[in-house]
């Protein structure tokens, strides 16, 4: 049977994933992807856990839906806003607006 | 009698409070396909939801609707002090927004859509005051921070409040993302998403957790760094502040910000108030504090824009809260709390007023405000009030916080005196740009003398918000009982209970 | 001994992770999104695997069937002409370190402690046991997230909505 330690390392692996996206990214859609992959790493540790530690109640699992309902609720607003940022700039690279300075 | 009876019960006032806000969302979306006048209607509806909600909360604190219990069970909502002091100042803020966006939106279209969202962004902030279940904490994050997305980009055809609504997102989705990797973690070491059971001792079988409650906690700090816009995690704060609709400035600064404080209380002072790491983590915050004091208040001399220079005002103020969760007694939090009331009405009224001037004068330049004080009545006078109680002149209400503030620092266990000195060096710091903000409306002279319109909503909210400025600072005796209340109440819910990390031995 | 399990939890792992990293470094983004939906998918497996079937399904059903359709319109909306021909964006050194140094310190940590070799405990849990507590502990959790979604599509739709000038 598969240890719980692969499990977080490999849900560190991508969360470690995520967070270069974030880092090095420009793209508001690339950044997007990154804080979608962020919460998949979130979700495989409740579920996990919830299999190898307190398996008695489902709350990771119900946890892991909740969260899964609400990146899309998220998903939803977020790309809307990228879609008015491509209607009003023609470019989604967050690095390139620049209207806002100090 | 039954009908106290019903309000002492353990959900009511959360459910209740819900459930007319989102009644009346619900009836503004209805009524906004009728089209006869949206705008002033969805303010009607909007400001009476909030006043009932506002009336219901008054109620319990003031002892007519029962007492006030401390958590209890498995319930995912705690009905205690800490949950009504937050839930009272949001509402506040939700308030005065409301009202001065009846004629903000005065040509921005979608106005019963705005004001939908206005209250959905207030249900999820109240929700997260009254949250105890890392579930409920996550969920009403979430119905705060989605529509405000929305309301920061509201203005589709202005491409800095939509550029600021991008990187709002980003990093305000980011932080959720993070909090909930920290919440993943959390569930790990306990097995349980309440907060109250985390407290009982042994929840996990495995040893040997320490450090990944450690990491765990890190997580959590980060994601509530980046909403309450703490250094180092404020990075496109100051834009996002900037570029929205400078109502909806007031509504993030104030509102979802001090709402963020009540979660970041409980997990923090119910994991580590008692616990060997309360010094590492009183250091962990006073850092915090300090980078967003100095960083905030420095940045402000530099700048040229009004809402930029609220923005970094927001980021210190910010700071000075932090001072007192990093003192780790009950004077301190009883000052921070005190100090998030203030702050809350403060920065309302200072950004609100400064909306409406912006939006008279057209630009948000600082030499745009010149003379402003001979050409309009109101505005001025309550963002000097503003302005000044923010940089802590006495006898308005931010002075006696910050004085609280500082004396706890002092007096803390955990040698805490040069935050102290370094908040009071911050303060005179502060002040020379507020008083740069009042210099320009007052002594420099106009381009035009022309008067500049006032309507009603922005006279009557910027009203009512010096009322709260200059009567909390004339006659602070009654918040700063509630705020002390609050404090003790809460720590001897905690200080009872044993703890998952070792205690001091 | 390897068993039918092990295997699928590295072809699972391989798929998830290499997916994630192709969706970032894709040379178009519409390659990026679709990756990110294999990507989801890999993620579905695993929770098949945890014994987490309604889990695995809801993801499958809400992150690839929806989310991951939704980032493809999205997609195919804002992307121009011209990044047809456009390079990669470079690999940044410090982002690398970042999510290296991120990765390796979650997983020492939890090395640390012993329950990294715990064997799965307790019964499997169906539905049935989440829709208890959906309804009993949960249920206004549940109920607020009805808002969520309710507040998301009206946001949603102001945004994207063209207004009659």
């Amino acid at each position: 049977m598969i240890p719980l330690l692969d499990y977080i390392v490999l849900s560190a692996i991508l969360f470690g994933i995520g967070v270069y996206g974030l880092v090095s990214k420009g793209n508001a859609l690339r950044l997007f992807f990154a804080i979608e992959i962020v919460i998949n790493a979130a979700n495989i540790n409740l579920v996990s856990f919830n299999r190898y530690i307190s398996a008695s109640t489902p709350q990771g699992q119900t946890f892991a839906l909740f969260s899964i309902a609400i990146a899309a609720a998220e998903a939803a607003v977020g790309l809307a806003i990228i879609i008015v940022t491509f209607r009003l700039n023609k470019e989604v690279n967050v690095f390139k607006l620049r209207k806002l300075k100090s | 009698m039954a009908f106290p009876a019903f309000f002492s019960g353990f959900e009511a006032v959360p459910l209740l409070v819900t459930m007319i806000m989102a009644v009346a969302a619900f009836v503004i979306i209805l009524l906004s396909s009728l089209g006869l006048r949206a705008r002033t209607v969805s303010t009607g509806i909007s400001v009476a939801a909030f006043v009932i909600s506002l009336a219901l909360l008054l109620g319990k604190v003031l002892g007519y609707l029962g007492p006030i219990l401390g958590p209890q069970g498995n319930s995912v909502f705690a009905q205690d002090w800490i949950s009504y002091l937050f839930g009272v100042a949001i509402l506040i803020v939700s308030i005065l927004v409301a009202l001065s966006s009846e004629d903000f939106l005065a040509n921005i279209p979608n106005a019963s859509s705005f004001f939908a969202l206005l209250i959905f962004t207030t249900i999820g902030s109240v929700l997260l005051v009254f949250s105890t279940d890392l579930l409920m904490i996550f969920v009403a994050w979430e119905l705060m921070s989605i529509p405000s997305y929305v309301l920061t980009g509201f203005k589709k055809k202005d491409q800095e409040s939509n550029e600021a609504a991008v990187k709002y997102f980003l990093i305000s989705a980011f932080a959720s993302a993070v909090l909930l990797y920290g919440i993943s973690l959390i569930y790990v070491i306990t097995g349980t998403t309440n907060i109250y059971q985390i407290l009982s001792p042994a929840s996990s079988s495995a040893s040997g957790i320490t450090p990944i409650a450690v990491l765990a906690l890190s997580f959590v700090i980060a994601g509530f760094g980046i909403k309450l816009s703490a250094v180092p995690f404020h990075m496109w704060i100051p834009d996002a502040y900037q570029g929205a609709p400078t109502v909806v400035s007031a509504l993030l600064s104030a509102g979802t910000k001090g709402a963020t404080f009540a979660p970041a209380a409980r997990i923090f002072f119910v994991l580590f108030a008692g616990s060997a790491f309360q010094t590492d983590w009183s250091t962990a915050f006073a850092v915090l504090a300090l980078l967003s004091m100095t960083v905030g208040n420095f940045a402000a001399l530099t700048q040229r824009s009004v809402t930029r220079i609220l923005a970094y005002s927001s980021i210190g103020h910010g700071g000075y809260i932090l001072i007192g969760f990093a003192a780790g007694t009950a004077y301190g939090l009883t000052a921070s709390f005190f100090h998030i009331l203030n702050y809350a009405t403060m920065q309302t009224c200072a950004f609100l007023a400064a909306a409406l001037i912006i939006r008279e004068v057209g630009k948000d330049d600082l030499l745009a405000f010149d003379g402003v004080g001979r050409r309009m009545r109101i505005a001025p006078i309550a963002l000097t009030l503003s302005l000044l109680a923010l940089g802590g002149f006495p006898p308005l209400n931010g002075f006696w916080s910050k004085v609280f503030l500082f004396y706890s620092a002092i007096g803390s266990p955990l040698n805490l005196g040069w935050l102290a000195i370094a908040g009071i060096i911050n303060s005179f710091v502060s002040i020379a740009f507020y008083l740069r903000i009042v210099k320009h409306m007052y002594v420099d002279q106009p381009q035009s003398f022309s008067k500049l319109f006032e309507s009603n909503g922005f006279r009557v909210a910027l009203i009512i918000a010096s009322l709260i400025i200059v009567g909390t600072g004339v006659y602070p005796g009654p918040v700063i009982q509630f705020a002390s209340t609050t404090a003790t109440s809460f720590f001897s819910q905690i200080s009872s209970a044993s703890h998952v990390l070792p205690a001091i031995p | 001994m390897i068993s039918a399990s092990d295997i699928a939890f590295f072809v699972l792992s391989a798929l998830t992770l290499g997916a994630a990293i192709y969706s970032l470094e894709s040379r178009q983004v519409v390659y990026g999104a679709i990756s990110l939906a294999f990507s989801f998918l890999g993620v579905a497996g695993l929770f098949i695997l945890l014994d987490a079937t309604f889990v695995a399904l809801f993801q499958i059903i809400v992150y690839v069937g929806a989310v991951a359709v939704l980032i493809l319109f999205t997609v195919m909306l804002v992307t121009k002409e011209v990044e047809r021909e456009a390079r990669r964006e470079p690999i940044q050194p410090l982002g690398v370190a970042i999510a290296v140094i991120v990765a390796i310190l979650v997983s020492f940590v939890a090395s640390l402690s012993t329950m990294g070799s715990l064997p799965p405990s307790g019964p499997i849990l169906g539905v049935s046991d989440i829709g208890n507590l959906l309804t009993g502990q949960y249920a206004f959790p549940l109920e607020v997230l009805g808002l969520v979604l309710g507040a998301s599509v009206v946001g949603a739709l102001t945004l994207a909505k063209i207004d009659k000038e």
